[in-house]
């Protein structure tokens, strides 16, 4: 009973504190730059769509809202036809960040995105291009593979050597 | 069975195989690159490394390979201890080294055998700092992508393309960390079976281009269990889909007939399915319309009798409901009477003889070929034969105590212990080449000397006219006597019902117990029409007197080739109402067609050669208009009541009426109800954002009523149930197909288990001779005698609606002898025109084409030329040069339409047909 | 007829204005119970509708007037639009007996106490119909806990209340009020006190005896089917419950509307007021208790105490020569 009381109490004393609540629209609170807000997708370096297609995102949605299907252009880059996300499923946790291999997809520290209409919720690719490289500046991921792309030939890559000659005799 | 201990824990295993497929049987994970549980060891990576100890006091033991060790009773090894462990590692890490890290654009990523492996083995890190090496890659033709940087030298693709199934043109090149797998120099890969690379390379060396096109990972297609349709053999596939078009066909495991292997026919010939020409509307003489529009009413509700043609490209079910609705009396199942006989006489052999299975026929000591180019009419069993000739060379390795899945020790002896191969016949093909007994005859000559051959081996045996014995035939003869397991092959594709009556004779002939047959028929379910047609038929003659006596409409199911489409046109002259249930719209004329589904969107059943029935599930949904063909039949059945057929509501009924006509069916369809299996993997992705630019109130779940297989996540995964066929092979930390062994067991042992299914056709074992029929001697009386041969791309007018398959095939040819030839001054390669058909034919010279005759071949949509041929001209320049314009925009046409087709499927992706789904709009 | 009206023309028009002002307040309260809730756990409440939020429940009012209203199609239709009115209507009719001044009660009976306890009674029909009439089974659980709960409490509810009427020697409301203009009963009556204010947090299911609608276990409770303009009722109904639990503590245990310098009305508003403070800090600041804790303790502890308090007032009364 006494407990209660102090219970009581306490929580009456409550109202001379301070309040913690941050008044949102008005006061922004600071959100880092590795926030998990909005995704967007990439460019590299180059300028080119970071995206490869290569369905690991898609993969590793837990709600299953990423679609894409791959392409391939006359300059022998994997693209994605199309790349949706469906914004009214997604649930920020970044796990397509994590497993994006190429840099391309990320979250931003943007989290104000309601709408009145779920199908505003959808966004397709020209709605998540971006112009720029996002969190991280230098890296471009057909540099570092092997296949070879219009402007890249085969050992032309970090850290090949050129073509093998297979028809020489040499050691 | 041999007790062996693995890690101190004893297991029980089957003798004679080698400690890897012992470890992968008992659903081990033991990492492994070059061996193949269909080409055997070679030990060629040291991937499978495991520890033998000599009893348990040894604490040291030795590294061993597994796959080069056999099992023995009592051995003892370690598979998870540091020194094996950390050496498979080693060996990972060496073979990563100059991997190009480019899995994100691999097509192979995600079913990756060598992902799999370096997961499976720990390694994550490249260890050599220096640089890699890398490698030019060559084209290889429409249907191989090769990234040669990616290889690690397992030599599985030339192991498989060279050895097992005969091709020349690749192999490995090069020495040391320059070693090359490829051709000579960039071309197209000459072996119908280059597809199978693709599943064979454990890593993205060799890839599937059409599916590169429009390409999807493996986790996100949703697969159903599928059964070929390009030709008899009805080999296991699995289909997969994504966004609503059907992306590949992969090979589903069937020990007894495909094995480990497809056929590029049948890997790529799918794509019709997604062709353009599919009919997706009602239409009345080419013109869109509706089913209750009161024409096409008019014509559904016509009085008269109705003819209906069946199909053997077409299931049994369709064909079924064909047959209820128009009545046995008027259901025809054949294109020309030749056909229809053959047909008879096929079934009336099938219930005398029961067909070898291709593992069977893998086991022969002894072949011999009559009249048939199996290689080119189904070329799956072609490539089981091949591995027949293996037989002797494996059996004198086991005599001196080397086990028979040695693969190079095989090799090393096989060009001194040939199996026996004879061939009768004009055929070609790579069967015939290799033959060590060959006798060139036309059809005539081979079905009198395989009659002859019949009465050698049994004096009962009835005898043709002739009585001159030719000496290969004596050869074989002796051949077959001795044999103990000899196979008998022959086919249709002579068109003679002798060859096929001779066939049968000599099995009765031999009284071999072990003696194996194998006929093939040229469809996939041409054994189904067969089997309907006991019950009654409308005689193929009598089709076109019955439309001239009486008023009666046509009812026919759809086939693509070109003879059915020319005698549909002299028919429709006698009636002015013709329905066509067809799936690929066809020539322009006044018939009402309704669109049908093709078998990747509907359930299905079909009769292989054996008679074995198979039943294949839809991977994607109808677009259009389309339905199952049977759905069309029970609604004009219920416009022209006929009480049975208007009842069915589901394809469970119709399977129930069939079950009461046929009684042996009956196990197989109860077989297929009852639980649901998962169509789509547990890693399925993008199912709330697929079709959220449609509707963003994900639909539920399309469903076939009464399905085994649910186009969801939900039901049973693969291998939880033995009995159905897996949709797809995935088993956790084995994503590729090598997955397989989690499943069943890897070895196809010594002993081979019986083969499992419901064979349509019961066997009778009492079985007579078959006569020869005076109209077999008759002789034509042109000055060349004309022999049809096929090819594997071009002689399947379904697989032709596939663009790769289309892009493959070859023009117009003939054969003739080099006499002939320098008699007619024509040479090889020149253009000749036959008497005044219009084709234009390219001239092959050749020793192996019979006296007075010629070879010819001509594609499936190009009209056929019958007997005989008076006159082999060259043909005229304009000819020609018109001919070479023709092909010229026909490659222009052909390679703008592959970018449209491409385009269309990948403009399709995004507007996914959701009509059929409940609870969408 | 019309003479009837002119006649009581002054009580009809309280009544008017003690409905006009008390659904209002009522529907106040809940933005007021919101946030003092926020400030004693160190936050706002709601303050974005009009100044300080105080339209809160005017934009509550309309959304849950524009809410689909619902029967579920599994519901006893007639019952389950009645539940919410016996509701409401039992506990508006208790205003009626209350005397917030002198002049401003509607019925200044002389049984309005056994008025009181009658109409809290009744309000117990609301819930435990509710319950049945929604065909859920935890509507039913928290109607049937209603029951059990109103039904124990409302014993030591009047056996508290015995006191007083003792002490003041009436029913009639006004009287008990007058009657303590030298000593407000709580001195007197400290434990009566207690127990009837117990016994009223109990019967208005406040927190934390609010069990029949415990959403933790129960969904909602007895209102988990309901909706709209009938939940809504529901909602009311509690808060003017609390409000008239408070009127009536006032009432019978803190002189009323008396006080010095300020007029009556104040007074009575100040004092209900703090006990309505008082009752939404109980609600900040306790866990909720078992069901069977809930009715171990009003039987095993109140009953008993409640039964004391009335004895020893009773002997007080005759041999102490008040």
């Amino acid at each position: 009973m006494w407990s209660q009381l102090v219970t009581l109490w306490r929580v009456f004393m409550h109202l001379f504190d301070r309040t913690d609540t941050v008044e949102y629209p008005e006061q922004k609170p600071y959100l880092a730059p590795r926030y998990r807000g909005r995704i967007v997708l990439t460019r590299d370096p180059d300028g080119d769509e970071r995206c490869v297609a290569c369905n690991l995102c898609a993969a590793a949605c837990p709600v299953d809202c990423i679609a894409l299907q791959k392409t391939e252009d006359e300059d022998g880059r994997w693209r994605p036809e199309f790349f949706r996300i469906n914004f009214s499923r997604c649930i920020l946790c970044g796990l397509c960040e994590e497993a994006c291999p190429t840099y391309a997809i990320q979250l931003t520290p943007d989290v104000e995105m309601a709408e009145f209409q779920r199908t505003n919720m959808v966004y397709e690719k020209e709605h998540l291009l971006i112009d720029g490289p996002g969190k991280y500046h230098d890296y471009s991921f057909y540099r570092k593979a092997g296949i070879s792309i219009k402007g890249k030939g085969k050992g032309e890559a970090d850290n090949e050597s050129p073509p093998v000659d297979i028809r020489s005799l040499m050691p | 069975m041999a007790n062996i201990i693995i890690d101190n824990q004893q297991y029980e295993v089957a003798d004679g195989q080698n400690l890897l497929q012992a470890c992968l049987s008992l659903k081990k994970d033991l990492p492994y690159f070059c061996w193949h549980p269909a080409m055997g060891s070679v030990g060629a990576c040291r991937q499978c490394a495991m520890t033998q100890y000599h009893d348990e006091n040894d604490t040291r033991g030795r590294l061993i390979v597994a796959c080069m060790t056999p099992v023995t009773d009592g051995m003892r090894v370690s598979m998870e201890q540091p020194q094996e462990t950390e050496f498979r590692e080693q060996v990972i890490d060496a073979l990563m080294t100059h991997h190009p890290h480019d899995c994100p654009v691999c097509a192979e990523g995600g079913e990756c055998h060598l992902q799999d492996m370096t997961v499976m083995t720990g390694h994550y890190k490249r260890g050599f700092k220096g640089k890699k090496t890398t490698f030019q890659n060559q084209q290889l033709g429409p249907l191989i992508k090769h990234e040669m940087n990616r290889c690690i030298t397992c030599y599985r693709c030339e192991r498989f393309y060279k050895d097992y199934a005969g091709g020349t043109d690749l192999a490995a090149q090069s020495s040391r960390n320059k070693v090359y797998f490829g051709r000579q120099c960039d071309g197209t890969l000459e072996s119908e079976f280059a597809g199978n690379l693709v599943e064979v390379c454990p890593t993205g060396v060799f890839t599937d281009k059409p599916f590169g096109d429009h390409y999807s990972r493996k986790w996100d297609m949703q697969a159903a269990p599928s059964v070929c349709q390009h030709c008899s053999t009805g080999c296991n596939v699995t289909l997969s889909e994504r966004y609503g078009s059907v992306r590949r066909v992969t090979n589903r495991f069937n020990d007894h007939l495909n094995g480990y292997f497809l056929c590029d026919r049948g890997r790529f010939g799918f794509d019709f399915v997604n062709s353009e020409q599919r009919q997706q509307h009602i239409s009345l003489g080419g013109q869109s319309v509706n089913w209750s529009d009161a024409e096409v009413q008019q014509r559904l509700k016509a009085k008269g009798t109705w003819v209906g043609i069946g199909s053997s490209q077409a299931s049994l079910e369709d064909n079924f409901a064909l047959q209820l609705l128009v009545g046995a009396e008027n259901f025809c199942v054949a294109d020309d009477p030749q056909s229809e006989h053959l047909l008879e006489l096929h079934m009336a052999i099938l219930q005398q003889w029961p067909q070898a299975s291709l593992a069977q026929m893998e086991q022969a000591d002894a072949i011999v070929i009559i009249g048939e180019d199996i290689n080119n009419s189904a070329p799956r069993i072609g490539l089981a034969i091949r591995q027949a000739l293996l037989n002797n060379a494996k059996q004198q390795v086991k005599n001196v105590g080397v086990p028979e899945w040695q693969d190079s020790a095989v090799r090393q002896v096989l060009p001194h212990n040939k199996v026996p191969l004879a061939v009768v016949g004009y055929q070609q093909g790579a069967l015939a080449e290799q033959a060590t007994i060959r006798l060139v005859a036309d059809d005539k000559q081979t079905a009198e000397q395989a009659f002859l051959l019949a009465n050698l081996l049994c004096e009962k045996s009835p005898k043709p006219r002739v009585s001159k014995v030719h000496s290969q035939i004596e050869e074989i003869a002796e051949v077959l006597k001795t044999a103990k397991r000899p196979l008998i092959v022959g086919g249709w594709s002579a068109n003679n019902s002798a060859v096929l009556s001779a066939v049968a004779n000599i099995c009765k002939a031999l009284a071999n117990p072990q003696g194996m047959l194998c006929i093939a028929p040229p469809a996939a379910n041409t054994v189904g029409l067969g089997l309907l047609m006991q019950a009654g038929y409308l005689a193929n003659e009598a089709v076109e007197s019955k439309l001239k006596s009486e008023e009666c409409n046509l009812l026919v199911l759809d086939h693509t080739s070109d003879s059915r489409q020319q005698w549909l046109q002299t028919l429709s002259k006698q009636t002015n109402n013709v329905v066509c249930l067809q799936q690929l719209a066809q020539g322009e004329n006044n018939s009402l067609s309704l669109p049908i589904s093709s078998f990747s969107e509907c359930s299905g059943s079909q009769l292989n050669y054996q008679g074995l029935i198979q039943s294949y599930s839809p991977a994607s949904k109808p677009a259009g208009q389309c339905r199952p063909a049977w759905q069309w039949l029970v609604d004009l059945g219920k416009l022209q009541n006929i009480a049975e057929l208007a009842s069915v509501e589901h394809l469970g009924q119709l399977h129930l009426m069939m079950s009461k006509l046929f009684p042996t069916l009956a196990e197989h369809f109860t077989e297929l109800s009852g639980r649901q299996f998962a169509m789509q993997s547990p890693r399925y992705s993008g199912r709330t954002a697929m079709l959220a630019n449609q509707t963003v109130h994900e639909p539920k779940p399309f469903s076939e009523a009464g399905a085994p297989y649910k186009q969801s996540m939900e039901g049973l995964l693969p291998g939880q149930n033995d009995q159905h066929p897996l949709a797809y092979s995935w088993s956790p930390g084995w994503n590729s197909n090598q997955s397989n062994h989690k499943f069943r067991d890897e070895f196809r042992g010594p002993e081979l288990k019986s083969q499992q299914g419901i064979f349509a056709v019961p066997n009778h074992p009492e079985c007579f001779w078959f006569k020869w029929q005076a109209s077999w001697s008759a002789n034509t009386k042109a000055n060349y005698k004309i022999l049809a041969v096929e090819e594997v791309f071009g002689s399947d007018s379904l697989a032709e609606f596939a663009g790769a398959i289309q892009q493959l095939s070859k023009s117009a040819y003939v054969v003739v002898l080099p006499k002939v030839a320098s008699s007619l001054n024509i040479e090889a390669g020149q253009w000749v025109t036959l008497d005044d058909h219009p084709t234009l034919f390219a001239v092959k010279i050749s020793d192996h084409v019979p006296a007075k005759s010629i070879l010819l071949y001509s594609p499936a949509h190009e009209a056929a030329i019958s007997d005989g041929c008076d006159e082999i001209k060259v043909a005229s320049k304009q000819k020609i040069s018109a001919l070479h314009k023709r092909q010229q925009a026909q490659q222009d046409v052909q390679s703008q339409q592959k970018q449209l087709h491409k385009q269309r499927l990948l403009d399709q992706d995004q507007h996914i047909p959701i009509q059929f789904i409940e609870g969408a709009m | 007829m019309l003479d009837l009206i002119i006649e009581h023309a002054g009580l009809l028009i309280t009544i008017a204005l003690m409905v006009a002002v008390l659904i209002p307040i009522g529907a106040m309260l809940v933005w007021f119970e919101r946030r003092m809730l926020g400030f004693w756990q160190q936050r706002y409440g709601p303050n974005r509708v009009g100044p300080f939020g105080i339209l809160q429940s005017l934009a509550d009012l309309i959304k849950i007037l524009f809410k689909h209203d619902w029967i579920p199609p599994f519901a006893d239709k007639p019952v389950f639009i009645l539940a919410p009115m016996i509701g409401a209507v039992s506990v508006l009719m208790s205003f009626a007996v209350v005397p917030m001044t002198p002049n401003l009660v509607v019925s200044d009976s002389n049984i309005g106490l056994l008025f009181f306890l009658a109409m809290t009674s009744l309000a117990v029909y609301s819930v435990i119909l509710a319950g049945w009439a929604s065909n859920n089974k935890y509507a039913m659980l928290g109607g049937m806990r209603a029951a059990a709960q109103t039904i124990s409490y409302e014993v030591f509810m009047g056996v508290s209340l015995l006191g007083v009427v003792i002490l003041s020697g009436s029913f009639n409301l006004s009287e008990i009020v007058l009657a303590q203009s030298e000593l407000w009963y709580v001195v007197p009556q400290f434990l009566g006190f207690v127990i009837f204010m117990i016994a009223g947090i109990a019967e208005s299911h406040r927190l934390p005896f609010d069990l029949p609608e415990a959403e933790t276990e129960l969904c909602a409770g007895f209102h988990t089917e309901y909706s709209g303009i009938k939940f809504a009722l529901f909602f009311l109904g509690e808060y003017l419950g609390m409000m008239l639990i408070s009127m009536m503590i006032t009432t019978l245990f803190l002189g009323g509307w008396m006080g010095p310098w300020l007029p009556p009305i104040v007074w009575f508003v100040i004092k209900t007021l703090l006990l309505i403070c008082f009752f939404i800090l109980l609600r900040a600041a306790l866990p909720r208790p078992r069901f069977d804790q809930l009715l171990s303790f009003g039987w095993k502890w109140v009953l008993p105490l409640a039964l004391l308090n009335l004895v020893v007032t009773a002997a007080v009364k005759l041999w102490g020569g008040f």
